[in-house]
C-alpha cells in the first residue's frame, strides 16, 4: 500500500510562519478531513504536498521516495483548487484530452456520466465558466484521473446546496467503485464530518489533532447538568470548553473519562467534530489542553 | 428511509440501531432486501467504512445477511429475534431512566404505577 | 518519465502559437499594405516582390523564438497541475525548441538560398555571410557552416528568452514591472558610462579591442574567421543552458 509522507514540514511567507514543523501520514484508501480555519495553512500544506511551491524546510514522500523533480510520485497525486491552471481559451474536452495524454488514462465514462449529471457542457470553454461549472469540471477531472491519492481544496466552495449533495454523493460512489484516497480540506466540518474516516485538524500552522475519526469521537464527552454537579464530576478531567444554558452547565471533556461515578442529575454524551474543532482552534481558555 | 443521525453515539453504531429499529417495526420485512452500504453512504454522506461496520453489527446479530450478488436481506426469523432483543433490553434502556426521571420529580412508586397504568388506557 | 507526452504537449500548442505569429507578421507587412494601396487606389504601386525583397522574412524567425521562449510561465501553470516535474519539462522544452530551430533554420536557409539570392542576386542575408562567407572556398562547406552558425544564434537567441521569461517569472507581476522598466534605464546608463570610460583611457581599450577581434575571428585581410565566434557562441550557450535549468528548477506556483 502506498504512503504519502509529509515530514517536518515548515513554511513562511516574509515574516508570517504559515506552516510549523508539519509531519503527516496519508496511507492509501482512507478519506481524510483537513480541517482549519481560513488562514490556517491548509491550502500552502496542499501545494507544498504537489510540489507546486517549495517549503522551507522538510519534505515530502510517497513511498519514501522524495516528489521533488519526480514524475512517478507526482503522477500518484492530483490537487484540485480554486486556482486555475488551465489555458482560458482550450475547450473542456480538450483539456480533457492533454490530462489524458499526460496522465496515461482517463476515466471518460465516469466523467461524461457527471458532465450530463451536472449539465456541463464539455466543448465550452475553460474561460467561459462560471465559478460554480469551473469548480465543477475541476472536481470532475479529479475524479477521473488515474491517481492514488485526490487532494481536493475546498471543492464545494463554489458549488450551490443541490450540486454540492450530488458531488458528495458521487464522491461516495467513486471511493468506492475505485478505492483511492481522498483528502478533503474544508472549514465546513458538519458537511464532511460523517464522511472522513481520519481527522486532521491545522491551527495557526501546527498541526492539532491528527487521528481516525472513531477514535477521536470515542474521547468526546459531554457533561451536561447542574453547574456544581458537573464541575465536580469533571474536575482534573480535560475539559477544553463549555456552555451554558440558565442553570444548566455542559462541560465538553476530551480525553479519558476515569472511573468515577457519575451523579443522578448529571447526563453523559458525545459531542461532534464541529464542536471539538472550534474548542481546539479558539483562543478559549482551556481550549489548548488538548490531547494527541 | 427515514433514519437520522446525531452526534450522541458513534454513527456506526446508530446505523445499527436504526436498522434494527426499522426491522422491530416492521419496516424491512423478513426476507427483504435493505439499503445497500453504498446506498446509505450516499444518501447520508456516512463513510462507506463507517456504514459497514454498523451493518455488520446487524448481521452478527443474524438479523440480516449477505447475499452474493444480490445484497443484504433481512433473515427469517429476525423480526423475533430482534423484538425479544429488545424486550430483555427493556428494562436497562427505558425503566432505569423512567424511573430515574420520576425520583427527580418526587413521583412515589405507586404513582408512577398509576400513570404506567393510564398509559395503557389510551 | 514522461518527457515524450510533454514534449509533444508542448510542440503542439507551440507550433500553433508560432504559426500565428507567422500570420499576423505576413498579414502586416504583406497584406496591410495591399488593402492600403486597394483603398487609396494606388495598386499600381504595390509590388509583392519588393517588398519579399526588403523584408527580412528569415530574420522574424530568431524574434519569434525569443518571445516564444520568454513564454514558460502558463505552461508551467499546466504542467504542475498535471504532476510533471520541472525537469521533464525542461527537457520537453529544449527538445521543442531545438526541433523548431532544427526546422526554421533548414527553411531559412532554403528560402534564403533558393528564392531571395536569385531573387534580389545578392547573397549576403545574414550575418555569416556578410562576415565569413569568404572563408571557405568550397561552397558546400560554405553552406554547412552557415546553417550551423545560424542554428547557433537561434540558440543563444532562444536561451535569452528563456532566461529572460524563467528569470521574470520568478517575481510577481508588481516586482516584474519594476524589473521590465529598471533594468533598461539601468542597463542604458551602464552602458553610457562605460563608453565615456573606454573613450578616457586608451589602456584598457586595446585589452578589449583584441578580445573583440579575437572573437569575431578578425584578420588583416578582411577574411574573418568564424570558428572563434562559433566557439564563443557554444560556450555561452552551455553556460545559459545550466542558468535556465536552475532557473526552471526554481519556479513556483504565484499566488495571483
Amino acid at each position: 500500500m502506498s504512503v504519502l509522507e509529509v515530514s517536518h514540514v515548515s513554511k513562511s511567507f516574509g515574516s508570517k510562519n504559515v506552516l510549523q514543523d508539519v509531519s503527516l501520514t496519508f496511507d492509501e484508501n482512507k478519506i481524510y478531513g483537513l480541517l482549519g480555519r481560513n488562514g490556517a495553512g491548509k491550502s500552502t500544506l496542499l501545494n507544498i504536498m504537489t510540489n507546486r511551491i517549495f517549503a522551507d524546510t522538510g519534505e515530502v514522500k510517497i513511498d519514501s521516495e522524495r516528489i521533488n523533480d519526480n514524475d512517478a510520485k507526482l503522477g500518484l497525486i492530483f490537487l484540485m483548487s480554486e486556482v486555475n491552471l488551465y489555458p482560458n481559451g482550450n475547450t473542456l474536452n480538450q483539456i480533457v484530452a492533454d490530462t489524458e495524454l499526460i496522465y496515461g488514462s482517463f476515466n471518460h465514462q465516469l466523467a461524461e456520466r457527471l458532465a450530463k449529471e451536472f449539465d456541463l457542457d464539455l466543448t465550452s470553454k475553460f474561460g467561459k465558466l462560471s465559478t460554480g461549472y469551473n469548480s465543477i469540471f475541476k472536481l470532475i477531472l479529479a475524479l477521473c484521473v488515474p491517481v492514488k491519492f485526490v487532494l481536493l481544496d475546498e471543492p464545494v466552495l463554489g458549488l450551490d446546496a443541490n450540486h454540492r449533495e450530488m458531488f458528495y454523493s458521487e464522491l461516495i460512489q467513486t471511493y468506492t467503485d475505485n478505492p483511492r484516497t481522498f483528502i478533503i480540506s474544508t472549514h465546513l466540518i458538519e458537511e464532511v464530518a460523517n464522511l472522513i474516516s481520519d481527522v486532521i485538524v491545522l491551527d495557526e500552522g501546527r498541526i492539532m489533532l491528527d487521528q481516525p475519526v472513531e477514535d477521536v469521537l470515542a474521547k468526546t464527552h459531554s457533561v451536561v447538568g447542574p453547574q456544581k454537579d458537573v464541575d465536580a464530576y469533571t474536575k482534573g478531567l480535560n475539559v477544553i470548553g463549555h456552555d451554558n444554558m440558565g442553570t444548566i452547565r455542559v462541560n465538553y471533556v476530551y480525553g479519558d473519562l476515569d472511573d468515577r461515578r457519575l451523579p443522578d442529575t448529571v447526563q453523559l454524551s458525545n459531542f461532534d467534530l464541529q464542536k471539538l474543532f472550534i474548542f481546539l482552534t479558539n483562543q478559549f481558555e482551556g481550549s489548548r489542553h488538548y490531547e494527541n | 428511509m427515514q433514519f437520522q443521525f446525531n452526534s450522541s453515539e458513534p454513527i456506526y453504531r446508530q446505523v445499527a440501531e436504526q436498522i434494527e429499529d426499522a426491522i422491530a417495526a416492521g419496516g424491512f420485512e423478513e426476507g427483504q432486501q435493505i439499503p445497500s452500504t453504498t446506498e446509505i453512504s450516499k444518501e447520508f454522506h456516512i463513510n462507506p467504512a463507517t456504514v459497514l461496520k454498523g451493518m455488520n453489527i446487524v448481521v452478527a446479530k443474524n438479523l440480516i445477511e449477505k447475499r452474493r450478488g444480490l445484497g443484504m436481506f433481512v433473515t427469517n426469523g429476525a423480526h423475533q429475534r430482534i423484538v425479544s432483543e429488545k424486550k430483555n433490553l427493556f428494562f436497562e434502556n427505558f425503566v432505569v431512566s423512567l424511573v430515574k426521571e420520576a425520583r427527580s420529580l418526587d413521583i412515589s412508586e405507586s404513582e408512577l404505577l398509576e400513570l404506567i397504568k393510564r398509559g395503557y388506557d389510551k | 518519465m514522461k518527457t515524450s507526452q510533454i514534449t509533444k504537449y508542448l510542440f503542439k500548442r507551440q507550433i500553433v502559437i508560432l504559426g500565428e505569429m507567422y500570420l499576423v507578421t505576413f498579414a502586416a507587412i504583406y497584406i496591410l499594405p495591399l488593402l492600403l494601396s486597394l483603398i487609396t487606389g494606388t495598386l499600381h504601386d504595390y509590388s509583392f516582390v519588393q517588398i519579399l525583397k526588403t523584408s527580412p522574412i528569415t530574420g522574424f524567425f530568431s524574434f519569434f523564438m525569443f518571445v516564444i521562449a520568454t513564454l514558460s510561465y502558463e505552461n508551467f501553470k499546466f504542467l504542475i497541475q498535471n504532476g510533471i516535474s520541472r525537469k521533464t519539462f525542461f527537457e520537453a522544452q529544449i527538445t521543442v525548441y531545438g526541433l523548431f530551430i532544427l526546422i526554421g533554420n533548414t527553411v531559412n536557409l532554403i528560402y534564403n538560398y533558393l528564392i531571395y539570392t536569385p531573387m534580389t542576386n545578392r547573397d549576403t542575408f545574414n550575418i555569416f555571410m556578410t562576415t565569413y562567407a569568404k572563408f571557405f572556398s568550397n561552397g558546400i562547406i560554405t553552406v554547412i557552416f552557415n546553417f550551423i552558425f545560424s542554428a547557433l544564434t537561434l540558440v543563444i537567441m532562444t536561451l535569452i528568452g528563456m532566461t529572460i521569461g524563467s528569470f521574470l517569472s520568478l517575481f510577481s507581476k508588481t516586482w516584474q514591472r519594476i524589473l521590465l522598466v529598471a533594468t533598461p534605464i539601468i542597463g542604458g546608463v551602464t552602458m553610457i558610462y562605460i563608453i565615456n570610460a573606454l573613450e578616457t583611457s586608451s589602456l584598457k581599450m586595446t585589452w578589449v579591442e583584441h578580445f573583440a577581434e579575437f572573437i569575431l575571428g578578425y584578420h588583416r585581410s578582411g577574411i574573418y574567421n568564424p570558428f572563434p565566434m562559433m566557439a564563443f557562441m557554444l560556450l555561452i550557450s552551455v553556460i545559459m543552458l545550466a542558468i535556465v535549468r536552475y532557473l526552471f528548477s526554481k519556479k513556483q506556483l504565484k499566488r495571483e
